[in-house]
């Protein structure tokens, strides 16, 4: 497509997204309600969170090629950070908001300084336990900062007057939104700038990257923070939706989960990893609904009990994605337009 | 604290090392040979468990027969899984074969959890092994003393096959060289199917063994697949010894740790894992160049 | 092409299937009254509420005839899966399309999440399933009640008796976190005016599957009574393990959180073992009368828990109360609800206490007979002390609520 066709519909798109909170047509099938009730804008925001934060693990997974387990630690770090700050230490917004940048910053570059010394298998379960001890130190609870199982509910006063509150879930909507734009924006920059290049060549063939004189593990330190600040921002988006912080985030199985989201719109592609994390998070959400609702439940039992399990339709659906649609929806999408190699890391543009 | 709870504690933690080497052995036979990351590890030692139910409560299978019976069935289940579906993606990418038994896993816990519910199943103590044995410095539960028995000798077993039998040394080869092999009328992909079945036979051995003591439940093997990642790393990928080796001794650090700071009981093997990392990348025991 | 269109098959089919979904309501007077089941429908507490609590929520729909006000009752199975997030933002979800009472929410991270949903968007939040007793206490709120029992109650129903009997010298073994430190100090406390106390507290990591270090260390103390101050699968863990070391043949072994339910799942695993609960099925003809009705529902043979009988019995106050002040609005409802005493299936001296929203009823300690001393099937259990609620429940003087309304 020419690229100012292609600038063209994405502007359409966001212009359409942008005005979803003045849209009052109901869409039963893919929303129970309106579409500018705060239920369908809680999930929309919801689901663009969870696309910004495929995209950070596509940055480090598709695009540098390293199999990181433990990336939902720093969307946790943006989560519980921005909770702790402003409910237990009292800061205002701006100070919340420059910690939680600092730790991280602060904080992957150290963990990735220590979990680089190894590769493939080993580094993947290395970043897991990193991730791992920090969902131990959340349910510990240590001077009652995290809540431990129960989570860190935000305290209504904190939260900016313009967040807080279900009528002003329009602007929480708003918020995701910018925060995907952003998202894409710098991912897109990132990866055609020169580390990211290096990052693509490193993915490609270490050894060959360093003969040309790149320093391989300076560039990977680089993609795994950048990566993971990315990860945090999302986070902290995802406080204000939720209202609070959850353990839920910091187990291995979230990050899971995002690879998931990144295999199933397609690795290596950006427009992928968001068409992944929205199509996840919607199938996640309105699966359950679907499993209860009238019609699935006077079915016959044989279909009605597999039905019933959300969790075994998304395996199932897994299953049939990796064995006959590996490039994921975006790889689909590409092969209709074109013919291009069946890889999972190909090297592709945005 | 008296040299018999000593002793009693370290027998304690080479039981529990006796799950994990066995558990170990299967994961890094499957790797070491095959190059897949089987995440369904796991979900197998659980089916292992829930055969070893399931047969007692629709066959009267007695326990010592299921220790038999059981792993020889999900064997065939997981060559069956190899030839219909882990097949196709050979070829491609590392990762296929770790996302696809991560999917796989989903569907077979959550059948298991459709059959089964999740209060658990029960599953008692065979009454020969049940009571305590006098060790003459202690005296010790004799299921865990059949425990260790049975995964030291599967172990030192599966040792002799994969380093020192023909067998082995064909898979090895095959590993290194299909085409080479093959031309020497070494049947490949046959050899990698039933090498992938041993690995989850291995597994759902430990899951029978588990059964009497712990509860069988169908998200059993979500958390021990974790650990079992860990000491496999800690042991070298590709290397059995090492496997087994770190199996045993991080049981025995868990159970000692567990005496003296019980916190640390479960982040021990993560915190091992890291160092031993940090000073030697490549685990224990392992090669350099398997760790890719 | 061929790929293209099993994917788009695969995702029409599920859309399509996701519009086989109820009408939204027409108007406010006559629209229906929706109760939100908010529960865990698919995960580890699914056998103990989920699926039965619906059930036991519909049944109480069923017998008070089906409408109240005119306006006929639809009951919302709402799964909140573990996770306080999406029990959040389902309890929003409910609340906006109508929903006036939320009702379950077995585990008290949800619990605690829903009920302050409930109390910005005034809605009524009965909770019958989760443990925590800070509900009552320092997160108590107008529209939220706790229906069923909590941390407290467990403590001094179990304890109390055993250390009055003589066994002075405990050994406790905990799970790592909220839930299991809270249990502890409750026992602790609970113990100590009789002159018990415990030689020492195990806390073990989330996950711990192996118990028998703690095991061990337990049959080395010199303990009398060994408490498994854990719940779920840990119980069953602990409780294999302690039977191993031959501890059931020493010790008194009481279990801090345990379902009747449970039971069924390894009768002679069980048997001997002590623990409190607020109702069992077979301890009176109405009760008993009740539960097979409900298993008749659900199909298979096992019995309801008191978490699902709970359940049946607040809907039931509930819609008996909205009749009385003719209307569904939360500040009504809580206005009849406070001080209301009564009895029915489940509670027996039942009230729904003003000071800090904790509905009082009897308290039972049970235990377990051998499978040899069942009078008829699923007959598991013999009542060994009753203990009125205003003792059971936490004292509202010192709990730490601060009550607003």
């Amino acid at each position: 497509m020419k690229l100012s066709v292609r600038a063209g519909l994405v502007l359409v798109l966001i212009a359409v997204l942008a005005l979803v909170p003045f849209i009052g047509i109901p869409l039963p099938p893919l929303f129970g309600e309106a579409l500018r009730s705060p239920g369908s804008m809680t999930l929309l925001a919801g689901c663009f969170i969870f696309g910004a934060l495929a995209l950070s693990y596509d940055v480090i997974f598709g695009y540098t090629g390293l199999l990181s387990f433990g990336h939902a630690l720093y969307f946790a770090i943006g989560v519980y950070g921005t909770a702790i700050a402003l409910t237990r230490w009292h800061w205002g917004l701006a100070g919340a908001l420059a910690f939680v940048i600092l730790m991280a910053i602060v904080l992957p570059a150290i963990i990735g300084a220590v979990c680089l010394r190894t590769h493939g298998i080993a580094f993947a379960m290395v970043t897991l336990a990193f991730a791992q001890a920090g969902s131990i130190v959340v349910m510990l609870n240590p001077y009652n900062l995290t809540g431990g199982e129960e989570g860190l509910a935000l305290a209504a006063s904190v939260l900016p007057a313009p967040f807080s509150g279900v009528a002003n879930t329009r602007n929480l909507y708003w918020l995701a939104l910018a925060l995907l734009i952003f998202t894409y924006a710098a991912a897109a920059w990132l990866i055609s700038s020169r580390p990211g290049r290096a990052w693509q060549a490193i993915r490609e063939n270490e050894t060959r990257a360093a003969t040309v004189g790149l320093n391989p593990y300076l560039f990977k330190l680089g993609a795994f923070v950048a990566s993971a600040l990315l990860a945090s921002l999302a986070g902290i988006v995802y406080v204000f939706l939720e209202g609070g912080a959850a353990p839920d985030v910091t187990t291995a199985n979230f990050t899971l989960t995002l690879l998931v989201m990144v295999v199933l719109g397609g690795v290596g592609t950006l427009w992928g990893a968001v068409l992944g994390g929205i199509v996840y998070e919607y199938l996640d959400f309105r699966l359950v609904v679907l499993s209860s609702a009238s019609g699935v439940q006077s079915l016959p039992p044989v279909l009605r009990v597999p039905l019933s399990q959300p969790l075994f339709i998304l395996g199932v659906l897994f299953v049939l994605l990796v064995l006959f649609v590996p490039g994921g929806l975006a790889g689909a999408v590409r092969r209709l337009s074109s013919s291009s190699k069946r890889t999972i890391l190909g090297g592709n543009k945005p | 604290m008296s040299l018999d709870y000593i002793a009693a504690q370290t027998f304690n933690g080479l039981a529990s090392g006796a799950y994990y080497a066995l558990l170990a052995l299967g994961l890094s036979i499957i790797f070491g040979t095959l190059r897949i990351i089987n995440f369904a590890h796991g979900a197998m030692y659980m089916l292992g468990a829930f055969g070893a139910y399931y047969g007692a409560q629709l066959l009267g299978l007695p326990f010592f027969a299921a220790l038999i019976v059981v792993p020889i069935a999900v064997g065939i289940l997981g060559m069956l899984l190899e030839w219909l579906i882990l097949r196709r993606i050979a070829r491609s990418d590392p990762i296929y074969g770790l996302l696809l038994t991560f999917a796989l896993t989903l569907v077979i816990v959550n059948v298991m959890t459709l059959l089964a519910g999740t209060l658990g199943s029960p599953y008692s103590m065979p009454g020969a092994l049940s009571g305590a044995t006098n060790l003459g410095f202690t005296i010790f539960p004799t299921y865990k003393l059949f425990v260790i028995s049975v995964s030291l000798a599967v172990c030192v077993v599966a040792w002799l096959v994969v380093d020192r039998s023909l067998l082995g040394a064909r898979i090895r080869a095959a590993i290194e060289n299909p085409v080479l092999v093959r031309a020497f009328g070494v049947n490949t992909p046959r050899l990698v199917t039933v090498t992938f079945g041993i690995g989850v036979a291995i597994a759902a051995l430990a899951g029978v063994l588990a059964a009497p003591t712990t509860n069988v439940l169908p998200t059993m093997g979500d958390d021990i697949i974790i650990y079992t990642f860990a000491i496999v790393v800690i042991g070298g990928l590709g290397s059995i010894t090492g496997s087994i080796i770190a199996g045993f001794l991080l049981g025995l650090l868990q159970a000692i740790g567990a005496v003296y700071y019980p916190p640390i009981a479960t982040t021990l093997i993560f915190i091992v894992m890291v160092i031993v990392i940090w000073l030697r990348p490549s685990g224990l025991l392992g090669r350099p160049e398997s760790t890719r | 092409m061929r790929t293209i269109r099993l994917m788009s098959s695969i995702c029409a089919i599920a859309v399509l299937l996701s519009g086989v979904y109820p009408a939204a309501p027409v108007s406010a007077d006559s629209a229906p009254i929706h109760i939100a089941v908010i529960t865990d429908m698919s995960g580890v507490y699914s056998s103990l509420a989920g699926k039965g609590s619906v059930t036991a929520v519909q049944m109480a729909v069923d017998d008070f005839g089906g409408k109240v006000l005119g306006r006929s009752i639809v009951v919302d199975a709402v799964d909140h899966r573990d996770s306080a997030t999406v029990a959040d933002a389902k309890a929003r979800q409910e609340f906006s399309n109508g929903a006036d009472l939320a009702v379950d929410l077995t585990n008290s991270a949800t619990a605690l999440a829903v009920s302050s949903v409930g109390k910005e968007m005034h809605k009524l939040v009965i909770v019958t399933g989760a443990a925590d007793k800070d509900i009552t206490g320092k997160f108590c709120n107008k529209y939220t009640y706790m229906y069923a029992y909590d941390t407290y109650a467990l403590a001094h129903a179990e304890a109390i008796p055993i250390v009055k009997g003589g066994d002075k010298l405990w050994y406790g073994v905990a799970p790592d976190y909220a839930f299991g430190h809270s249990m502890a100090e409750e026992f602790t406390n609970a113990i100590q005016p009789y002159g018990g106390k415990f030689v020492k507290i195990d806390f073990m990591p989330l996950g711990t599957t192996d118990f028998s270090s703690y095991m061990l260390a337990a049959k080395n103390s010199g303990a009398k009574v060994l408490a498994l101050l854990n719940a779920g699968a840990d119980t069953v863990n602990s409780m294999k393990a302690a039977k191993e070391f031959g501890l059931d043949k020493s010790m008194k072994i009481i279990a801090g959180l345990f379902f009747t339910s449970q039971v069924n799942t390894d009768p002679n695993l069980w048997t001997g073992l002590k623990f409190a609960d607020s109702w069992y099925w077979d301890q009176t003809p109405q009760a008993a009368a009740w539960a097979r009705r409900w298993e008749a529902k659900m199909g298979g043979d096992n019995p309801p828990d008191s978490i699902q009988a709970a359940d049946y019995s607040a809907t039931l106050q509930w819609l008996k109360a909205v009749k009385a002040v003719g209307s569904t609005d939360a500040d009504k409802v809580v206005g009849y609800l406070d001080g209301h005493k009564f009895n029915d299936m489940y509670a027996v001296n039942g009230e729904f206490r003003t000071a800090d929203h904790q509905v009082l009823h009897n308290f039972y300690l049970y235990e377990v007979l051998a499978p040899s001393q069942y009078k008829e099937k699923n007959a598991w259990l013999k009542i060994i002390g009753t203990i009125p609620g205003s003792e059971a429940f936490p004292n509202p003087a010192t709990e730490g609520c601060a009550k607003t309304w």
